[in-house]
């Protein structure tokens, strides 16, 4: 497999039943979930290719004398109104709106062409018929519908619908934009950090969301690890924030890479809307957000790695951008780590695992055995000391269906969907 | 406890060490640890004027370290920092006396074309020259960057590179312009200090936009859309300035 392969964002739909990712070579791939076969009773459809589309290609910028990227960074979908689903995917200039229709009909017996569409002599027509629509084979089609493009200088990392499903969000390193999704040329900008000189610039937007319920508020990321609540209400340029969420740093740990390990890589609101999740280097933090001053929750991912930072540092996996899911009750939370590991943390339980996505040692339907990392001193039987793990296998995507236990975790080249055990 | 009177050698390997040391375990000191991440931060940003369109978060997270060193550096023995990377307890006392640091921050002042860090580094060499505590960081630097795992940068012979600063400073500027980095391994082995005043290489790196390529704008048509907006006109500027900065130096 070659690096076009290489998934960059996985991300279910609405229902659950279909499961997007898109990759470094501007593709997206739709899986769908089968209809649960009746007969067995112990395990729920499985996932199989639906659609596979070219969303984005790779474009060269002739201002800038740059080539842009046809990696897709973020997909979105858009909730179902019909028949047809869309979903929005966006690399790092340009955002696309798709509309994936199945066609599973199609007209025959016209009076003036073939059926393989060439045109008839008129003068061998003698009858009229009215052409009838007959079965065929299922057809996925995906048309793009909306291309926004031309209002990013920087980078995209976030795309985020609003729950008025009619405006999203669009946020590269410096500004952020509104879009309604009908209106191509033109987007509102709402933040905008990028200062009058760029010499004085320390921080960048890392990542954007809208609340799932409250269409005027939208939090965005920062490299520095802070969280910028704002309300759209407030102002047309949302560039004083409502709320500002922040922990203190912890005196004991500094160094010369704590910044760089707070920087946040995913910010993630729970479907309740009551709190919100963000990702830094070496762990996730919950937030209420009711409470600025600090996290209500903190887990640590793999905090061995905070005596390797200068290693991570040098071959640069310390700037790799990890991203964080809620379950469907927001009772567990999940991340990516290294050696293909995830983690998952169960909140009521404050329990935590660690499990493997590798075709070795997996086979279909057996039980995922957990991993553990062994830090320092002896370590035991199947545990992995951190000096083995391998740093090149970085589960960066994950996503969690929003009503059932099943998981899409995606390694660098291939995606894994995990579901639990049914009794 | 440093050891003084040692008589400076030319490490080749660890045999070296142990045969001069005898069995005293060299533990890299905190400056040299904190010069070599400055090092390979200052590397990262000139490797990311050389990508097709650098990442700015990337970019950013850097230059704050930079930043970050280069104020303790002048505000040393001040800040009492725990080193990730360090194997002892090494509260260090501050090994460069304050003379040096008024001498480097005062040729600078005198406008000199070398940036602020090719100076300090100069001092720190002459101090080494000293038989002065340093003498246990200088035996220890062969340490450093085996702890540091580190395979691009060897600070086997940090005296001696710091004298080439100055050619290293042309061939950088040489290869950004041509942008073609086929001597990259050169580059890494031969640069082991800042050449950059630091603003200079922040302007390059944030403005987003690749240097020594404007004729590309004459050789290319440009259908940039009706829909460009004022941004790309602040970047052109930008890249002007970048031209500007360039040219000067």
């Amino acid at each position: 497999s070659c690096a076009a392969d290489i998934i960059s964002t996985v991300e279910f739909n609405h229902s659950g039943e279909l499961l997007a990712t898109g990759d470094k070579g501007g593709r997206v791939v739709i899986f769908q979930q089968e209809q649960e076969n009746k007969t067995q009773s112990h395990s729920r459809g499985e996932y199989n290719v639906y659609s596979t589309f070219q969303s984005h290609e790779p474009e060269f910028d002739y201002l800038k004398s740059l080539e842009i990227e046809e990696k897709i960074n973020k997909i979105r979908w858009l909730p179902q109104k019909n028949a047809a689903q869309f979903l929005l995917s966006t690399n790092d200039k340009t955002i696309k709106l798709w509309k994936i229709s199945e066609r599973d009909k199609r007209p025959e017996g016209y009076n003036l062409k073939e059926e393989d569409g060439r045109y008839r002599d008129p003068t061998t027509v003698t009858t009229l018929r009215v052409p009838v629509f007959r079965p065929m084979d299922l057809m996925v089609e995906a048309s793009p519908r909306r291309i926004f493009a031309n209002a990013h200088t920087y980078h995209i990392n976030s795309i985020s619908i609003n729950s008025d499903y009619e405006t999203y969000l669009s946020a590269d390193d410096l500004r952020i934009n509104l879009w309604h999704l009908e209106i191509t040329d033109r987007s509102f900008n709402i933040v905008d950090i990028k200062p009058a000189n760029m010499e004085e610039l320390t921080e960048v937007i890392t990542a954007a969301e809208f609340h799932p319920n409250s269409c005027n508020t939208f939090v965005y990321s920062s490299s520095k690890g802070t969280i910028r609540l704002c309300d759209m209400r407030a102002s047309a340029l949302c560039d004083r924030h409502s709320k500002l969420f922040e922990e203190p740093e912890d005196p004991s740990n500094r160094s010369f890479f704590s910044e760089i390990i707070s920087s946040i890589s995913d910010v993630k609101f729970s479907h309740s809307g009551r709190y919100m999740m963000t990702r830094d280097y070496l762990s996730v933090k919950i937030w209420d957000l009711n409470m600025e001053n600090r996290p209500v929750e903190t887990y640590q991912v793999h905090e061995y790695l905070r005596s390797k930072l200068c290693s991570l540092y040098e071959n640069d996996c310390i700037f790799d951008k990890f991203e964080c899911c809620w379950n469907g009750s927001d009772s567990i939370v999940m991340t990516g780590s290294y050696n293909n590991f995830f983690r998952m943390f169960d909140r009521n339980t404050k329990r935590d695992i660690t499990l493997e996505a590798s075709r070795e040692n997996n086979k279909p339907r057996t039980v995922l055995k957990p991993r553990k990392v062994c830090a320092s001193g002896k370590r035991k039987k199947d545990e992995i000391s951190v000096d083995s793990l391998d740093f090149n296998k970085k589960i960066l995507h994950t996503a969690w269906h929003p009503k059932e236990n099943i998981i899409a975790v995606a390694t660098t080249n291939n995606l894994y969907i995990f579901q639990d055990k049914m009794n | 406890m440093f050891v003084r009177g040692l008589k400076r050698k030319c490490f080749d390997g660890e045999e070296d060490i142990e045969g001069t040391l005898a069995g005293i375990k060299a533990i890299p000191s905190y400056n040299l640890q904190r010069q070599s991440l400055l090092d390979m931060s200052l590397v990262k940003l000139q490797l990311c004027h050389m990508l097709v369109e650098p990442n700015l978060c990337r970019s950013v997270l850097i230059a704050n370290t930079v930043r970050q060193i280069q104020e303790e550096m002048t505000q040393d023995g001040t800040w009492q920092m725990i080193n990730t990377q360090s194997t002892g307890q090494t509260s260090l006392d501050r090994l460069v006396s304050t003379d040096i640091l008024c001498r480097s921050s005062r040729e600078q002042a005198e406008g000199k074309q070398v940036p602020g860090y090719g100076s300090f580094s100069k001092d720190f060499e002459d101090d080494q020259t000293q038989d002065s505590s340093e003498t246990m960081s200088t035996s220890s630097s062969v340490q450093a960057p085996r702890n540091m795992q580190s395979n691009v940068w060897e600070m086997e012979n940090p005296q001696e590179s710091r004298g080439n600063f100055q050619k290293s400073l042309d061939q950088i500027f040489e290869t950004l312009e041509n942008k073609s980095p086929n001597s990259v391994e050169d580059l890494f082995s031969e640069v082991d200090n800042s050449y950059y005043d630091l603003d200079t290489m922040l302007t390059g790196m944030m403005s987003n936009t690749k240097m020594g390529h404007c004729d590309g704008l004459e050789t290319f048509s440009s259908p940039t859309t009706a829909t460009s907006n004022s941004n790309c006109k602040s970047d052109l500027n930008e890249l002007d300035h970048i031209v500007e900065i360039l040219v000067e130096s």
